[in-house]
């Protein structure tokens, strides 16, 4: 069967086809959301969350993009509007993830854990900019109409995300750095 | 030497320097160096592994699209069930035209001097190869056969485990349109006997199915 043929039997109600399309998307769907969420159990709502609007919005689904685009969309804002209306997070313990992360491009086990603490360190503002624009490839443009700044408030945001990381993972530089960072905040 | 700060450092992962940042970074390896390990920083991100979901979401999902009625229920179970359905119905109109015209037969064949067939009649139709008597009772053997394999087909097909009305609109739909055939073709010949018997049995049947009808509805 065709994507388009499963999408239109899935927008009927097809129990069967909402079931394929979910298991065919759903880990792209988790692991963007995983990162907006920060956390395991809120990133299952927000993966939740994701499919519902999904599903409701498939009879309007013209496929004028790609649906796995449309879709990645779609749970980029349900994870951000998920994250702003529950905003509850505090400065926390970063417990390790239940996750299990797939095989990391980087070949480097220790360098995606130590990447992964860091990007949950960050503050809130910083982190979901760094996500959606070095992680999930946005542009300053996207980043702006999904999360309501200007392109130029995303690349402010970016580029002090960025130190921030690197300021944590470990600088060559002297301490005049690190005073400089102490002086930074969303 | 002052350096760049790492906010700037970072801006330059992939935006262009300005004159003075190229500058600097010519003649400072401190500041090329973190650059580039910015660069790293930034391309290990993009490599990040995806962080998959532990089995189980669908369960959840499943019954939340369930509870809004954005789900049905398997669409084969379904369809199969619709498929059944419909194929009932039209066995039951093919096993009441069967029944009657059948039966009809049959009881001009069991009765012939009780009307005698005219040229042209429905026994001559049904039996028009017949040219002796034994043919004739072999094509009535068949016909009254025909009778009974559809009244049988008929029964289990209206059948009903519960207490469902023994007939059903589709069935009554077929006994009306065989009806209305038949007036048609009494209007053509209304001196046939034949059509004449088979439309009394017919609109008694239809009268019968529609009277069950009511009588079902009743209980309900």
């Amino acid at each position: 069967m065709t994507e388009s043929q499963l999408i239109r039997r899935a927008s009927e109600g097809d129990a069967r086809a909402v079931r394929s399309l979910y298991d065919r998307y759903n880990p792209r769907v988790y692991a963007v959301v995983r990162r907006i969420a920060g956390d395991d159990q809120t990133a299952q709502d927000y993966a939740q969350e994701t499919w519902l609007r999904v599903i409701r919005a498939l009879p309007r689904f013209r496929g004028e993009s790609k649906f796995s685009t449309w879709l990645h969309r779609i749970a980029v804002n349900a994870a951000l509007q998920a994250r702003r209306r529950d905003n509850t997070r505090q400065d926390r313990e970063v417990p390790m993830p239940d996750t299990i992360a797939a095989r990391s491009t980087t070949g480097d086990p220790l360098l995606t854990q130590r990447l992964e603490e860091a990007l949950d360190r960050l503050p809130e503002g910083m982190r979901r900019v760094l996500i959606l624009h070095d992680v999930e490839g946005y542009t300053h443009q996207d980043i702006g109409e999904l999360i309501g700044v200007a392109p130029g408030t995303s690349k402010s945001q970016l580029s002090k995300a960025r130190a921030k990381m690197r300021q944590w993972m470990g600088s060559i530089h002297d301490s005049h750095y690190e005073q400089e960072q102490e002086a930074w905040s969303i | 030497m002052e350096h760049l700060s790492l906010e700037a450092l970072a801006r330059l992962v992939d935006e262009t320097p300005f004159r003075s940042e190229r500058q600097h970074l010519a003649r400072c390896q401190a500041c090329s160096q973190e650059l580039e390990l910015l660069r790293e920083q930034t391309e290990a991100l993009g490599s990040l592994p995806d962080l998959r979901p532990a089995p189980g979401g669908w369960s959840a999902l499943e019954a939340r699209l369930e509870s809004e009625g954005l789900l049905l229920r398997s669409n084969s179970a379904a369809a199969g069930i619709r498929l059944i359905e419909r194929r009932r119905g039209w066995m039951q109109v093919a096993a009441a035209l069967v029944l009657f015209v059948a039966g009809g037969l049959s009881g001009a064949a069991l009765a012939p001097a009780r009307s005698a067939p005219e040229a042209g009649s429905g026994v001559e139709i049904a039996a028009s190869e017949a040219a002796t008597p034994e043919e004739a009772a072999e094509a009535l053997r068949l016909a009254a056969q025909q009778y009974d394999d559809a009244e049988l087909r008929y029964r289990v097909l209206t059948r009903s485990p519960e207490a469902e009305p023994p007939m059903d609109v589709g069935h009554f739909a077929a006994l009306e349109t065989l009806v209305a055939a038949l007036q048609a073709a009494i209007r053509e010949a209304p001196g046939d006997p034949y059509l004449n018997g088979f439309l009394v049995s017919a609109v008694a049947e239809r009268d019968a199915a529609l009277n069950s009808f009511f009588a079902s509805a009743d209980r309900y």
